[in-house]
């Protein structure tokens, strides 16, 4: 998607993700706040979003993580992870995520352009099995089959690149 | 959840068969410090927009039950509590200062003293010099009293 194109949606994309920040924060400030936040992340990344694709359900997506990512940061005390354990900010931690995510990257790299859509419109825009057929008109036991083939083959890979 | 439903969970996803919430539900689950390698693997490919997803659903979730939870449940109680103590206050301030509307009832301190034999006179040379002005409904109640 070309810069031109994300301006021309993003005034009714704006409104999707703020309905987002304003059902988690309750205040039409940070609301405000998350939506810019998103906004600016989409923008960043609009290049590399397929045109053709519906590009709600990512925004949506990237809208919650920049209200959770506000959350925290509001918070006086370091919060983080759910299981107590902080998230990484050491240049160290940024270092080895910044790792880790060109592992998966090159991992996604192996799959046939066909799984990669399927793989990441599942990973990416958290559609369902029934979402991914209504928009692609393939068939539910093939895009199972073929999201698996994918996932197997990202997985190992990983497993071998992480020993 | 326990490491035999999490590996569980971990293969439904790898045949595919698992549905978006459910792999939130991984997703959470994977964030513990002391996971397996291989589960590493799929924490991975899972990504931080599920992760951040589930944890979103989960404040929200949080949020929306009445008095939301842990301190935040005590922090509004305790308001609750406040404002209620503060009409409390603010009412009996007002009860106690407020001059009372109702003239025929008749004040304790014209009554307080009467005893057998007490006659108008009495009552009235008594307490004159507490109010000039008692009505002749007020006369009547107290004679009728004394009796």
């Amino acid at each position: 998607m070309t810069r031109s194109e994300f301006e021309h949606i993003a005034a009714q994309l704006r409104q999707k993700v703020l309905k987002v920040g304003l059902q988690f924060f309750g205040s039409p400030e940070d609301a405000e706040d998350a939506a810019q936040e998103t906004m600016v992340q989409l923008w960043r990344y609009c290049e590399q979003i397929d045109a053709s694709r519906n590009i709600e359900p990512l925004a949506v997506r990237v809208a919650k993580n920049c209200c959770v990512s506000m959350y925290r940061r509001n918070r006086p005390a370091p919060i983080p992870s759910l299981y107590g354990g902080e998230l990484g900010s050491s240049p160290q931690e940024i270092m080895e995520a910044n790792d880790t995510q060109r592992m998966l990257e090159e991992a996604l790299d192996l799959l046939k352009p066909r799984e990669r859509q399927l793989f990441e419109m599942r990973q990416l825009e958290g559609l369902s099995v029934d979402e991914i057929s209504t928009e692609t008109g393939i068939p539910k036991p093939s895009i199972t089959a073929m999201v698996s083939a994918a996932r197997k083959k990202v997985f190992t890979e990983l497993k071998r690149r992480m020993k | 959840m326990k490491d035999k439903d999490i590996e569980q969970l971990i293969n439904k996803y790898l045949e595919g068969e698992t549905s978006p919430e459910k792999e939130q539900e991984i997703a959470l689950e994977l964030q513990r410090p002391d996971i397996p390698q291989e589960w590493k693997a799929i924490r991975l490919m899972l990504g931080e927009l599920t992760l951040g997803e589930a944890e979103y659903d989960t404040i929200v979730a949080k949020k929306s039950l009445p008095f939301g939870g842990g301190l935040e449940r005590g922090r509004r109680w305790f308001s609750i509590i406040s404002s209620m103590a503060a009409v409390l206050l603010v009412g009996l301030f007002l009860y106690q200062h407020l001059p009372t509307e109702n003239t025929n009832e008749v004040p304790h301190y014209y009554t307080s003293n009467l005893s057998a034999g007490s006659t108008l006179r009495n009552v009235y040379t008594g307490h004159r010099h507490q109010e000039k002005h008692l009505s002749y409904t007020q006369f009547k109640t107290m004679l009728y009293e004394n009796k």
